[in-house]
């Protein structure tokens, strides 16, 4: 974990979001799909993750409805509500607008150096 | 939905206590992991918590997030989030307490008025009557040229026989009844009715029985029975009563049965005591003589058109037998209900309009305020709504805040409404309320209450959300940095100066109705009557009973009372008529000695009247020619009449009218000189000219009650005890009634109660009119000077003069008012034709009617651009500027 990023801010909602695209899960379920898709380089501080998913349940982005978890234990499940799948594409396309702009920055850079 | 509750439903556990286990589920799933990973269990456990970050702090951001605003709907927690909205919405009124108070004004004047006069109106109006199957019953009239009339005895019994079409025919007749007390006499009203009455209104006594038909006849054992209120009143409800005797007309009668509490007959309301229909044997006799009223039921299946063609065809078949008395006679058929409320029907009527003017008015004003408020709140919403409130969030504060409104002013709008129908019913005339006596305890309708209140809502709702769903569709995308005037979309605005321009319209409208009766009653008042009623108290008295039987006795007791009178200090003329001026009474029909006979439809008719003592010297009639009645007219003199100015110009417009000779009909074996001419007087309805008048005096044309009338400047109440006690003196057992001032018998006439009550109603609900028209204007004004008031900081910077600044406002001001009043013209114009039957003295167009009204209004109108007018004149130039 020496080499873990930061993560920037906003980031950590469309990590979530993404992580959920694939269907119900619960928080943990969620860290871990972060941490293993990243290959452990994004470090997500679990209570930030809380944070997050509190936050964006508020704001209509996704439901929550407690269920069972694998080893038959009451876990609270999130999902994606019909705005939060319109949030994920709109936050997936401003991120990639944003990163190829960051990236022909740099190349230009790269460029003239 | 269903999803929606079972996310709500299962979630009733505290915000910490989910949290809690949700916290605990990934610390024991990552510690798990961990644990599969190799770390010993104690070591995992401390990883896992480490990697989780600062616990404590977590669920607390947790908490508080969860807890926030808008997420509470979600929990259930519904209610205590509406008494938060309840608690800004009243944050909010109260922040503007102007507005708020029109508004409240507004409803409540809405509300309760109307309540008020729908509930008076449904009362009267849609409420059964109380019978036994009331659609089937009718009120049966003889008619003949034009004019209707009882029936006679014996017509009555014939109509009897039309089986085909009545199933039950009964007759009844109202008349005072003396009653025997040991205080005294006193008088009641009694019913006289045939034996089947109360069975034909489904009604039986509740102790006793009803009359049997062995009873009612002319010289039957008398019986009477009683109403529940004078068993009460009189008896304490004691049993006992039951075969008493009460002395009634000074003989003595069984009473018989006691009747329900509820029983009620409106053409006689009050009566008290009920008798059979008696009367002697040739008066039943006589076809001639009209006094029976008829009341029948209407066979299954027959409607009153079709009882009056079989009627009608028996009434031809009686003038063919009877030509003498039935020639030219026809019977008259109307329903029960209409017989019963057709006197209020014009009232209710006008009601109704004034009462829909004034809704239309209140609503058009809760409009244009909240459509004001709401365009002055749209920066408001606009930037509430882009900070993130929700639609929804947005909506629901304002439908609270609509609801705070229509509590509110649903709660003062009863209590409107409670005083205004106390207000209808004291207005309404006695006689009326005699009619209908429910009226006397009727209280707000709360459905018609409700009713009212939804309307109001509705245009709250309507007015004051529109706008605003308009600023939240908006988004924030609209959100212009403005910090100061007030933008408003031109439609709304023109919307909002049409509604005013309504509002003074229809305020006019009910401006002029109540200048039309008004000048109509004002006419009635200053009329000519012939007479001078200061000064006058008058009295009644019924000579009544076995003791009075004689015609020498009672004129003796009446010419007695009248020196008796006469005699008292301060008293300057006293004498005694059978029937008040105005009050209208007998009429006979007639010829003149002398010149040839008229065929029987076309006889002269006049009203009479027997007068005693020095009546016409009493009440300061004017003596035209000739002279009045004096000592000499008795039953050993000629037989003399006094005929009014105007039948003695008819009669005999060449020459004098003094020694001519006149036949009555009614008693033709003798003729009556004329000896003299009085002025004309209004004998009958206040609002007709005065009818021909022939004057007897009771010595030779005797009268069983007549009403003593006293000149005198003596205090009414004290001249009065002195009158008491001269009768009381003369014959204890004779009653005194209707002891009044003539002023106040003419207040009382008909004809000025029939003015009186909606000039009351309509002056009543103009005058809510013209309050809400002028906070309406007011406010539309003032919303137009707020909206401006950088344009005139700016023209006043460039060198206007608060003048001209002034003129600008109250020409949008007048220019508003000159159009309702434009407007309302043309209505009320219209509308006056509907107030014509009410009318006396003046044209539906009277033009001082609508120029009293007019310049009322115009006045007011000016008065509420003024106001604002010069607020804007004091608008500070710079402040205006800088404060963009």
């Amino acid at each position: 974990m020496a080499n873990a990023l930061e993560l920037l801010q906003g980031t950590l909602d469309l990590l979530i979001l993404q992580a959920l695209a694939a269907g119900p899960a619960h928080g943990y379920a969620i860290a871990r799909a972060i941490r293993r898709a990243s290959d452990a380089v994004l470090v997500v501080e679990d209570r930030a993750l809380y944070v997050a998913l509190h936050r964006m349940e508020v704001r209509g982005w996704i439901g929550a409805e407690w269920g069972l978890s694998e080893n038959n234990r009451r876990a609270k499940y999130y999902q994606l509500t019909r705005s939060g799948r319109r949030a994920l594409r709109e936050k997936t396309a401003d991120w990639t607008a944003y990163v190829d702009a960051v990236f022909r920055v740099l190349r230009a850079r790269e460029a003239t150096s | 939905m269903i999803r929606w509750l079972r996310r709500v439903l299962p979630r009733w556990h505290t915000v910490d206590r989910e949290i809690e286990e949700e916290v605990a589920f990934h610390l024991d799933s990552r510690a798990a992991d961990l644990v599969m990973e190799g770390l010993p269990e104690a070591e995992a456990r401390r990883q896992a918590e480490r990697e989780f970050g600062d616990l404590q702090a977590a669920r607390a951001q947790l908490a508080a997030i969860d807890r926030a605003q808008g997420d509470k709907a979600r929990r259930g927690a519904l209610l205590m989030d509406l008494a938060g909205d309840v608690r800004f919405g009243l944050r909010l009124l109260a922040r503007s307490p102007g507005f708020t108070a029109l508004l409240l004004i507004t409803l409540a004047l809405a509300i309760g008025a109307n309540s008020a006069t729908f509930t008076v109106v449904r009362s009267a109006l849609l409420r059964g009557l109380p019978y036994l199957e009331p659609d089937r019953l009718v009120h049966l009239w003889e008619t003949h040229a034009g004019g209707r009339s009882e029936a006679s005895y014996p017509d009555f019994l014939d109509w009897r026989t039309e089986r085909g079409v009545f199933a039950q025919l009964e007759g009844y007749n109202a008349s005072d009844v003396t009653v025997a007390r040991p205080d005294g006499g006193e008088i009641r009203l009694g019913g006289r009715v045939t034996p089947g009455f109360f069975e034909l209104l489904g009604t039986q006594p509740i102790l006793g029985r009803s009359f049997r038909p062995e009873e009612d006849v002319p010289d039957g054992a008398p019986v009477v029975i009683l109403s529940y209120g004078y068993w009460m009143e009189v008896f304490g409800g004691d049993r006992g009563v039951l075969d008493s005797t009460l002395t009634l007309d000074g003989r003595p009668s069984r009473v018989i049965g006691i009747l329900p509490p509820e029983f009620h007959f409106a053409p006689i309301g009050t009566a008290d005591l009920w008798l059979t229909l008696g009367r002697s044997a040739e008066r039943r006799g006589q076809r001639f003589n009209h006094w029976v009223n008829v009341v029948a039921r209407l066979r299954d299946g027959v409607t009153p058109a079709g009882a009056a063609v079989s009627l009608n065809a028996l009434m031809n078949r009686l003038a063919a037998s009877y030509p003498g008395s039935n020639q030219g006679r026809a019977a008259l058929v109307v329903p029960l209900r209409q017989q019963l409320l057709g006197d209020i029907r014009p009232v209710l009527v006008a009601l109704f309009v004034a009462m829909g003017l004034v809704l239309a008015i209140a609503c058009a004003n809760i409009a244009s305020l909240l459509l004001a408020r709401s365009l002055g709140r749209e920066q408001e919403i606009r930037l509430r709504s882009a900070l993130g409130a929700s639609r929804w969030r947005l909506t629901r504060q304002l439908l609270v805040e609509c609801l705070i409104l229509g509590v509110l002013g649903g709660a003062l709008g009863a209590m409107v409404g409670h005083l205004g129908v106390r207000l209808v019913v004291t207005s309404l005339p006695e006689a009326l309320l005699d009619h209908l006596p429910y009226l006397r305890r009727v209280s707000v309708d709360a459905a018609v209450l409700g009713y009212t209140m939804l309307l109001a809502l509705a245009t709250a709702l309507g007015f004051g959300l529109g706008p605003i769903a308009h600023a939240i569709r908006a988004d924030g995308r609209g959100l212009v940095v403005r910090r100061s005037g007030v933008t408003a979309p031109g439609a709304l605005l023109r919307l909002r100066d049409g509604l005013i321009v309504g509002e003074i319209a229809l305020t006019l409208v009910l401006l002029t109705g109540t200048a039309l009766v008004g000048r109509s009653l004002a006419a009635l008042l200053s009329l000519e009557l012939g007479f001078e009623p200061d000064q006058v108290l008058t009295l009644r008295v019924a000579l009544n009973g076995p003791r009075f039987e004689a015609n020498a006795v009672r004129q003796q007791f009446m010419d007695r009372l009248l020196d008796g009178v006469r005699a008292l200090p301060g008293v300057s003329a006293s004498g005694a008529v059978a029937n008040l001026p105005l009050q209208g009474g007998n009429t006979n029909t007639f010829r003149v000695e002398g010149e040839p006979e008229a065929p029987p439809a076309s006889r002269l008719e006049a009203t009479t009247r027997a007068t005693a003592g020095e009546y016409f010297r009493a009440l300061g009639i004017r003596l035209v020619e000739g002279r009045v009645f004096d000592a000499t007219d008795d039953s050993t003199h000629r037989l003399s009449v006094l005929i009014s100015e105007s039948l003695a110009r008819h009669l005999f417009p060449a020459g004098s009218a003094i020694g001519r000779e006149l036949r009555f009909y009614a008693f033709p074996e003798s003729t009556w000189q004329i000896a003299g001419v009085v002025g004309d007087v209004r004998t009958g309805p206040l609002d007709a000219p005065s009818p021909p008048t022939i004057y007897f005096t009771h010595r030779q044309y005797p009268a069983y009650r007549m009403s003593v009338v006293v000149r005198s400047a003596v205090e009414p109440a004290a001249l009065s005890r002195e009158v008491r006690r001269l009768v009381r003196e003369l014959d204890p057992a004779v009653p005194v009634y209707q002891v009044n001032t003539l002023k106040a018998e003419i207040g009382a006439a008909p004809a000025v109660a029939a003015r009186r009550v909606p000039l009351l109603l309509i002056g009543a609900f103009a005058g809510a009119a013209l309050i809400v028209a002028m906070v309406g204007l007011y406010g539309v004004v003032s919303f137009n000077v707020a909206r401006r008031s950088r344009e005139f900081g700016i023209r006043m910077a460039l060198g206007a003069g608060p003048e001209q600044i002034l003129g600008t406002v109250l020409r949008y001001g007048v220019s508003l008012a000159l159009a309702g009043l434009g407007l309302g013209l043309l209505l009320a114009l219209g509308l006056g034709q509907l107030l014509r039957g009410m009318l006396f003295g003046i044209g539906p167009g009277d033009p001082i009617a609508y120029l009293a009204a007019g310049s009322l209004l115009a006045l007011v109108t000016l008065l509420a651009s003024y106001l604002p007018a010069r607020t804007a004149t004091r608008v500070n130039p710079t402040d205006a500027l800088r404060a963009d």
